[in-house]
C-alpha cells in the first residue's frame, strides 16, 4: 500500500515536470468542498503540500529527523486493511499529521507542538482537531491573545473561504471582548473578494453582538454599492443595516430615493429591485406601492424594458385588480402583454416561467382570449 | 452550441477512480473523506453504476464508514456520538486519555446514513439513540444546530443534516422541532429566499437547506405562504443565467446549482418553470469528455462534488439514463425506498 502510493506520487511528479504550468495547475486544482459558497475551499492552498515541499526542501526538516522531537512517538493513520477513498499524502503531509497524532495522545502543549499545530494548519485548515487543540496550547501557555489575532488574520488572509479560520477568529474576539479592528479587517479582506460570503457573515456577527459598531456600517455600504452597483452581498448588508435601525419613514423614504437613483443608472441590476421589493415591506397603507408604481410607469413610457421593472409591473397589476370590471380587465391584458414580450423578446430563458404567470393571471381573472397568448413548445 | 455526447460510462469510471486514491492535492479532504465516499457513490447510483463495485469491496466500504462511528462509553459522551469523516485521529478511539478528541460531525453522520443506505445496509450496527442524542446537543437555544460539539459553527446546513438525520431514523423526539423550524424562518430574507443565517445573503445552498428541511418537517406551508413562495419561485427561478444556476444574483453559474437550485424548485413543484434544455446544456458542456467527471465551470476541473451534483441536477430535468433522486434525501429514489422499507 504505502508502496504503491510512493510510486503514485513520483509519476505525478514526473507528470507534473512534463507539462506546461496551465496544465499542471489544472491537474493539481483539487475538488471543492460540500455546499461550499461558490469556490470556497477550491481556491485555498491545494496545491502546497507538493509544490511547497519542492521549494521548501533544502531547509525544511521533517519532524522525524529532528533530534528535539526523538522523545515524541508519531503514530500512523490507520485505515485498517480498507481501500477506501485513500489519499496519496505528500510525505511532509503525513509527518506532520503522524507526530500531532502523537502529541494529541501524549496531551503535550508547548511552545513547539503549538509550532508543530501551525505547520498542520497550513497543510489543512478544515481539519477541526487540530484547531481545537491549537486553543488549547494557546490557552495553556497563556499567549497574548492579541498575537494570536495576528497569527488568525494572517492564515484567513491565506485561506478567505474556509470554515474553520473564521469561526477559529470568533473565537478569539470573544475572549478579548475586543472588536476595535474587526470592521477594518474584513474590510481588507473583501477589498480582495467583495462578495466573499465568510467575510460577510462574519462582519454581521462583530456589527450585532458589538451593537455600537453599527453606526458608521451604511457609509461603508455606500462605498462599496458605488464601487459596484451589482454587488449583491453589498445590498444585503445595506437591509441587514436599515433592519436594525429604528424604524423610521424618513430613512425608508430615503432608501426609496436612493435605489430609485441605482436603479434609474442601472436598470438591468437585479439586486437593486430586490432590495426596492424588500422596502414595500416597511409600507404603510400602500403610500410607498403607489410611489414604486409610478417610477415604474415612468420608467416603462420612457421605453425602458428591463425584465425585473416589467416582473414588478406584472406584479403591481395582480395585486391592484380586484374585481373583473372592464377598466380592470385592460389592466390585466396589459400585464398579460408584459409576460408575452418577457417570455418572447426580453427574457426568453424563463419563457416557461412568463407562459405559468401569464396562465395564473387568465385564471384568475377568467380572460381566455386575448391577443397575448405565448406559443412555446414543451419544456423537457 | 452544440450538446456534446452524455457519456455514463466514462463518469462511472471517474467515480471509480475517486474513491480508491486521490491525489496529494486532495489533503485537505484528510478530515472528511466520507464526502468524497458520498458523493461517489450517489453519483455511481444515478448513473446505475453500483453493480460494477464487488459485493466484497461494498462490504469493505460499510465497515470502514461503521469503524468512523463514535458510540457511547465512559469516555465518549453522548454529545460527541455520531460519525467522523475519516481516520485521522481514530487510533485515538478507544484511548481513555485522549478520546476527548474524537467527535462526531453533524454533515459527516448524514452522509455516513446515506452511503450506508445507498450500499443496502439496513443500518442495524447504528446505534441510534447515541446518534439522536449527539444530534440534539448540537441544537443551540435559537433552534439551529452547530456542526459539532467542541467549538463548531451553525448555520443551515447543519440544520439541514440535523433533520434528514431525524429523518432517516424516523425520529425527531430527541430535538426541538418548533425552534428548528423558527430558526429557519428567521432565514428568509427581504428578497424571498434564505440565508444561512438570520440576516446573510440569499443563496442558492443555504434556500436548499432550507426547502429540503422544511419539507422533511412537512412543514413547508408552515412557514413559507402562498404569497413568500411565489417570491421565491422568482428568485430560484431568476438564478437560470446562460443556460445554468447562479448561486446569488449577479454571480457566475456553476454546475452545482443546477441541483441546489433545481432540488429546491422541485421540491415546490415547480422545476417545470425553467428551462431545462439550456440548462442540460451548460452541465453538459462542463463535463470533460476524456477524464470524465463535471466541472463547476469551463475553467475548472472536474471533482467529485459537482460530478455529482451535476448528475443530480440532470437527474431532477429528466433523462432516461439517469436514476432518479430524492431531492429532499439526495439519495435515488432507490435507496429512499429501501430506507422506508427497512424504516
Amino acid at each position: 500500500m504505502a508502496l504503491l502510493i510512493k510510486y503514485y506520487n513520483s509519476f505525478k511528479n514526473i507528470f507534473n515536470f512534463a507539462l506546461n504550468e496551465t496544465f499542471r495547475f489544472a491537474f493539481c486544482k483539487v475538488f471543492s468542498v460540500i455546499f461550499k459558497m461558490d469556490d470556497q475551499n477550491a481556491e485555498q492552498k491545494s496545491d502546497s503540500s507538493d509544490s511547497c515541499d519542492e521549494a521548501e526542501i533544502s531547509n525544511y526538516v521533517l519532524y522525524r529527523d529532528r533530534p528535539e522531537w526523538k522523545d515524541v512517538h508519531p503514530i500512523p493513520q490507520d485505515d485498517g486493511s480498507a481501500q477506501v477513498v485513500r489519499i496519496a499524502y505528500s510525505e511532509k503531509f503525513t509527518d506532520v499529521f503522524d507526530y500531532f497524532r502523537g502529541v494529541l495522545k501524549s496531551g503535550e502543549k508547548s511552545e513547539r507542538t503549538l509550532g508543530l499545530v501551525t505547520d498542520a494548519i497550513t497543510l489543512n485548515p478544515a481539519n477541526y482537531t487540530v484547531w481545537i487543540y491549537r486553543l488549547e496550547i494557546v490557552l495553556f501557555l497563556k499567549i497574548d491573545l492579541h498575537e494570536e489575532l495576528k497569527y488568525i488574520s494572517n492564515v484567513i488572509r491565506e485561506f478567505t473561504k474556509n470554515y474553520q479560520v473564521w469561526q477559529y477568529r470568533k473565537n478569539i474576539v470573544e475572549m478579548l471582548n475586543d472588536p476595535s479592528g474587526e470592521l477594518e479587517f474584513t474590510a481588507n479582506i473583501l477589498d480582495m473578494d467583495a462578495k466573499n460570503y465568510h467575510a460577510w457573515q462574519y462582519r454581521q456577527w462583530v456589527l450585532s453582538t458589538f451593537s455600537h459598531l453599527m453606526e458608521k456600517e451604511i457609509e461603508f455600504v455606500d462605498k462599496l454599492i458605488s464601487q459596484d452597483m451589482r454587488n449583491n452581498s453589498a445590498w444585503n448588508q445595506r437591509y441587514f443595516v436599515i433592519n436594525n435601525l429604528d424604524y423610521n419613514s424618513e430613512m425608508i423614504e430615503n432608501e426609496i430615493k436612493y435605489t430609485f437613483d441605482k436603479i434609474t443608472s442601472l436598470s438591468k441590476n437585479e439586486s437593486a429591485w430586490n432590495y426596492l421589493r424588500g422596502l414595500l415591506l416597511y409600507s404603510e397603507n400602500g403610500v410607498l406601492e403607489k410611489r414604486v408604481r409610478d417610477f415604474c410607469t415612468q420608467l416603462y413610457n420612457k421605453g425602458n424594458r428591463s425584465t425585473h421593472l416589467m416582473s414588478c409591473m406584472v406584479d403591481f397589476i395582480d395585486a391592484d385588480v380586484n374585481s373583473t370590471e372592464p377598466e380592470n380587465i385592460e389592466k390585466v391584458k396589459f400585464a398579460l402583454k408584459l409576460c408575452c414580450d418577457l417570455a418572447t423578446v426580453f427574457d426568453p430563458i424563463r419563457r416557461f416561467y412568463w407562459v405559468y404567470i401569464s396562465g395564473e393571471l387568465e385564471n384568475k381573472y377568467n380572460i381566455k382570449e386575448h391577443e397575448f397568448k405565448i406559443k412555446v413548445l414543451e419544456n423537457k | 452550441m452544440a450538446r456534446p455526447e452524455f457519456k455514463p460510462e466514462l463518469h462511472k469510471k471517474y467515480f471509480r477512480r475517486s474513491l480508491d486514491l486521490l491525489p496529494s492535492e486532495s489533503a485537505m479532504f484528510d478530515y472528511s473523506r466520507l464526502t468524497i465516499l458520498y458523493f461517489g457513490l450517489v453519483g455511481l447510483d444515478i448513473l446505475g453504476g453500483l453493480e460494477s463495485l464487488t459485493d466484497q469491496y461494498k462490504r469493505d466500504i460499510v465497515d470502514w464508514v461503521y469503524k468512523l462511528q463514535l458510540v457511547p462509553n465512559e469516555n465518549c459522551p453522548e454529545h460527541k456520538c455520531g460519525f467522523m469523516g475519516s481516520t485521522t485521529v481514530i487510533n485515538l478511539k478507544t484511548d481513555p486519555k485522549c478520546d476527548k478528541y474524537c467527535e462526531s460531525n453533524v454533515a459527516m453522520t448524514y452522509m455516513a446514513l446515506c452511503i450506508l443506505i445507498t450500499l443496502g445496509d439496513n443500518l442495524s450496527r447504528v446505534n441510534k439513540t447515541a446518534v439522536l442524542r449527539g444530534v440534539a446537543s448540537l441544537q443551540k437555544s435559537d433552534g439551529s444546530f452547530r456542526s459539532n460539539y467542541e467549538h463548531g459553527e451553525s448555520d443551515l446546513r447543519f440544520m439541514y443534516c440535523s433533520l434528514a438525520i431525524c429523518n432517516i431514523l424516523n425520529d425527531s423526539s430527541t430535538i426541538n422541532v418548533n425552534n428548528a423550524i423558527k430558526f429557519i424562518s428567521n432565514c428568509f430574507n427581504y428578497d424571498g429566499a434564505f440565508g444561512q443565517n438570520p440576516g446573510t445573503e440569499s443563496h442558492g445552498g443555504s434556500t436548499y437547506c432550507a426547502i429540503a428541511s422544511l419539507s422533511l418537517l412537512d412543514s413547508l406551508s408552515l412557514v413559507l405562504d402562498k404569497k413568500k413562495l411565489k417570491i421565491l419561485e422568482r428568485w430560484a427561478v431568476n438564478r437560470q443565467i446562460c443556460g445554468g444556476f447562479q448561486g446569488r444574483p449577479n454571480k457566475d453559474p456553476d454546475t452545482c446549482y443546477s441541483f441546489w437550485l433545481g432540488a429546491t424548485l422541485s421540491i415546490m413543484g415547480s422545476l417545470d418553470r425553467i428551462h431545462k434544455d439550456r440548462n442540460r446544456n451548460f452541465v453538459l458542456n462542463n463535463a470533460n469528455q476524456l477524464t470524465g467527471g463535471f466541472s463547476k465551470n469551463m475553467d475548472s476541473i472536474p471533482d467529485p462534488m459537482h460530478t455529482c451534483l451535476s448528475l443530480c441536477g440532470l437527474s431532477l430535468i429528466g433523462d432516461d439514463n439517469l436514476n432518479p433522486i430524492n431531492p429532499a434525501l439526495n439519495i435515488t429514489v432507490r435507496a429512499a425506498n429501501y430506507l422506508r422499507h427497512i424504516q
